[in-house]
């Protein structure tokens, strides 16, 4: 197994994942490593001799924002054979994708070059990622942009918090809940990201007191994660209740697209006007 | 003329950035540059986000750190809320930070800089891992300290668990009887680490420092300090004040037209934080005296391994440390810290991590929405000392720059364990061009 991993724009705390709870329980170890900054003494030249679709598997986790960046993943893309975008960033841009409301941010590597295989979390859990690559090493055809590893039902299923119906008088943020109670999150007014995102991760977040952030991504077939969960917690207002009620849910952007804002509709629309 | 070698990328640190060195044919070094395209912007973007947000947002900064951004954003969020923590609720606090820092020093000494104890070019970690019949007792290390993570913060990786005022979810009795056998187990493995290490002690002398030390006052405890010292490169303490005064005694300067931003003391100038730092600035600890003191011997010498070797000694005080602690947990009657529902303007947490001194500052406004964003790493703080020990490197080397003497250099820069992704305001892209939002849509290919 030849093998490339590359970071781009990221904190760097996928690929550890990767190299520590992947590489041996996949059998990886014996892999030739052509092209990894963080345990390899090679270089840039090295992968860039290196010839077409010659690695049997390259790892981007970041997402990208410089010339150099984007060059670098047009060399991987085309030296392998199986490129996985690994992460929030890589796959929409992540945290840093929030700098696009002062005017600039990174852009998702699928915006550039085409992944075969998606791969999400921030960072993803180990299961999650030993699921996924499991998924794109077998896979007999050529894919595009598949999401591996992450479920196809939202994270709610996975979440052992009570549920019960309910609706909302004002909405209340997550510092000033009781750190003890057990409730959903939304039940008890503190946006969370549960119900439109992809489980998989065992809804860690919430099980350990923290709303999800939504970092393994939006469920299949919605394109604006943000929008719909926005319109679910508006549905739970009492409508006579409703506008003071929006009044108290603050910063929506930044809690509704938080990972996820380089790749909103609206952006590409104005990145790319003629689209 | 002038001639430029570039290390691109510098291997087996954390993050990618590239060094170029400029040589003047006549006059020898002219510029060492480090570059970096891992600029994001974190003090920008944050601004507007909810304070108690920060915390999560903030332990993206750097996946290997995550945990000492993670507490020193929540310490600025609890000054902010105007809460004090009760004991407790520090202890678990100090075990979730000291585990970190443990699997922290553990990942620069066995990833990042074991193959450099070889002496030869072309290693990869994994290989060396395993040539060296290590990789399995590593695994096994990162996978108790993984464990002890997921404990206390619910997560393996980016571990949350935070709450302004305490801590989310408490270890059940079962979990601290766990951890106590984890903290021993990963004992052993320390030691055998220590032997490693201590076997492989070079000879050859490193490049020595006359920089003053910055750390956060006391012993072990000092992890969660509230204090700053200040002392002579020989240790000796000149000054200390409270950790929320830093502007007081630092200085944050506009170098160039690059956007970067160094940290200076206004009496002193550059400084370092760090393992030496805090070596030479605590008292000795209570434990490991040997050690202690061999260790303080080596300063004479100052052989290049010697900021790793620190890092080994810190892992044992560090598992000493969290086995008191886990002895005298006592959790039963819960108690957090309530607060009103009242934003104070400012807040300052600090925390000493894995690479130094830490420091979050905020400014929120009446909401709690974030105003002002400014974040001084470790990496940060020593950028001008490491830039300034790759300049005598290479000077005293003649500028002879042959393939041994560039690998020689990253040994040197890996010693000072630079993280790029906490150099936030420190790098930002050089050379190259930042995608332009209004560019056309780019070829895929």
């Amino acid at each position: 197994m030849r093998l490339a991993v590359y970071n781009g724009l990221s904190c760097g705390g996928c690929d550890p994942v990767f190299f520590l709870d992947v590489l041996e329980e996949l059998g990886l170890t014996s892999s030739d490593i052509v092209f990894w900054p963080k345990v390899s003494d090679r270089r840039l030249r090295d992968l860039e001799s290196q010839p077409p679709e010659s690695l049997d598997l390259a790892l981007v986790t970041g997402a990208v924002s410089t010339s150099e960046q984007i060059r670098l993943l047009k060399v991987l893309r085309s030296r392998s054979l199986r490129l996985v975008a690994v992460g929030a960033c890589a796959l929409w841009g992540g945290v840093a994708g929030l700098g696009w409301l002062e005017g600039s941010g990174p852009e998702p590597v699928p915006e550039i070059v085409t992944p075969d295989f998606l791969l999400p979390g921030c960072p993803p859990e180990p299961e999650t990622f030993r699921k996924g690559l499991k998924q794109a090493l077998s896979a007999k055809t050529s894919s595009s942009n598949q999401i591996v590893g992450a479920e196809d039902f939202p994270l709610c299923e996975e979440c052992d918090r009570r549920r019960r119906p309910f609706r909302l008088r004002n909405f209340q943020r997550w510092h000033t809940c009781d750190p003890e109670a057990r409730q959903c999150f939304l039940q008890l007014g503190v946006p969370c990201a549960g119900p439109v995102t992809r489980a998989g991760c065992q809804a860690r977040c919430p099980r350990a007191g923290y709303p999800c952030l939504g970092c393994y991504g939006p469920l299949p077939g919605i394109e604006d994660p943000g929008e719909r969960l926005l319109s679910g917690l508006v549905s739970a207002l009492i409508p006579a209740k409703a506008s003071q009620a929006l009044e108290t849910l603050v910063d929506p952007v930044g809690s509704l697209y938080r990972f996820n804002l380089a790749t909103h509709p609206l952006l590409r629309k104005r990145k790319c006007p003629d689209e | 003329m002038s001639r430029r070698i570039v290390l691109n990328p510098i291997s087996r640190i954390e993050g990618e950035g590239s060094l170029e060195i400029v040589l003047d044919t006549r006059k020898g070094l002219r510029e060492v540059r480090f570059h970096s395209d891992l600029f994001r912007g974190f003090e920008i973007f944050c601004k507007g986000r909810p304070v108690e947000e920060m915390p999560a947002l903030s332990s993206r900064i750097c996946g290997i750190c995550a945990e000492a951004h993670y507490l020193a954003s929540l310490r600025a969020v609890e000054q902010i809320l105007g809460i004090t923590v009760p004991l407790t609720m520090q202890k678990i606090r100090g075990l979730f930070l000291l585990t970190s820092l443990v699997r922290d020093h553990l990942t620069v000494l066995y990833l990042f800089a074991g193959p450099d104890t070889e002496d030869r070019g072309g290693a990869d970690s994994l290989s060396w891992l395993k040539e060296q019949g290590l990789w399995s007792d590593f695994l096994a290390s990162r996978r108790r300290l993984s464990r002890m993570l997921e404990i206390l913060g619910g997560r393996r990786h980016l571990a949350l668990g935070g709450f302004p005022g305490g801590w989310l979810r408490l270890p059940s009795e079962k979990e601290i009887e766990e951890m106590v056998s984890l903290v021993e187990e990963e004992k052993n493995f320390a030691l055998r680490t220590w032997e490693f290490w201590e076997a492989r002690f070079p000879k050859e002398e490193g490049e020595k420092f006359s920089w003053p030390l910055v750390a956060l006052t006391g012993g072990l405890d000092g992890f969660l300090g509230e204090r700053i010292t200040v002392g002579s490169p020989e240790g000796q303490s000149l000054r200390s004040f409270r950790a929320d005064k830093y502007r007081q005694h630092f200085r944050e300067e506009e170098t160039g037209p690059r956007g970067l931003r160094s940290t200076r003391l206004k009496e002193e100038g550059i400084y370092l934080v760090g393992p030496v730092a805090r070596f030479l600035l605590w008292p000795p600890p209570p434990s490991l005296h040997n050690l202690y003191h061999r260790l303080k011997q080596c300063f004479k010498q100052f052989p290049w391994s010697l900021p790793h070797l620190l890092r080994v000694f810190e892992v044992l005080l560090a598992l000493d440390k969290m086995a008191s602690w886990l002895k005298d947990l006592d959790l039963k009657g819960r108690e957090d810290s309530s607060h009103e529902d009242l934003f104070r303007e400012e807040g300052i947490g600090v925390v000493e991590a894995p690479r130094g001194l830490l420091i979050h500052h905020y400014r929120v406004d009446e909401k709690g929405l974030l105003r002002e964003v400014n974040i001084i790493t470790p990496t940060a703080q020593n950028y001008k000392p490491l830039i300034s020990s790759i300049q005598a490197y290479l000077k005293n080397k003649n500028l002879n720059l042959s393939k041994e003497v560039l690998l020689g250099l990253e040994k040197l820069i890996r010693t000072f364990d630079p993280c790029l992704p906490c150099m936030l305001h420190i790098l930002s892209p050089y050379g190259h061009q930042r995608i332009n939002i209004n560019s056309k849509p780019k070829t895929k290919i």
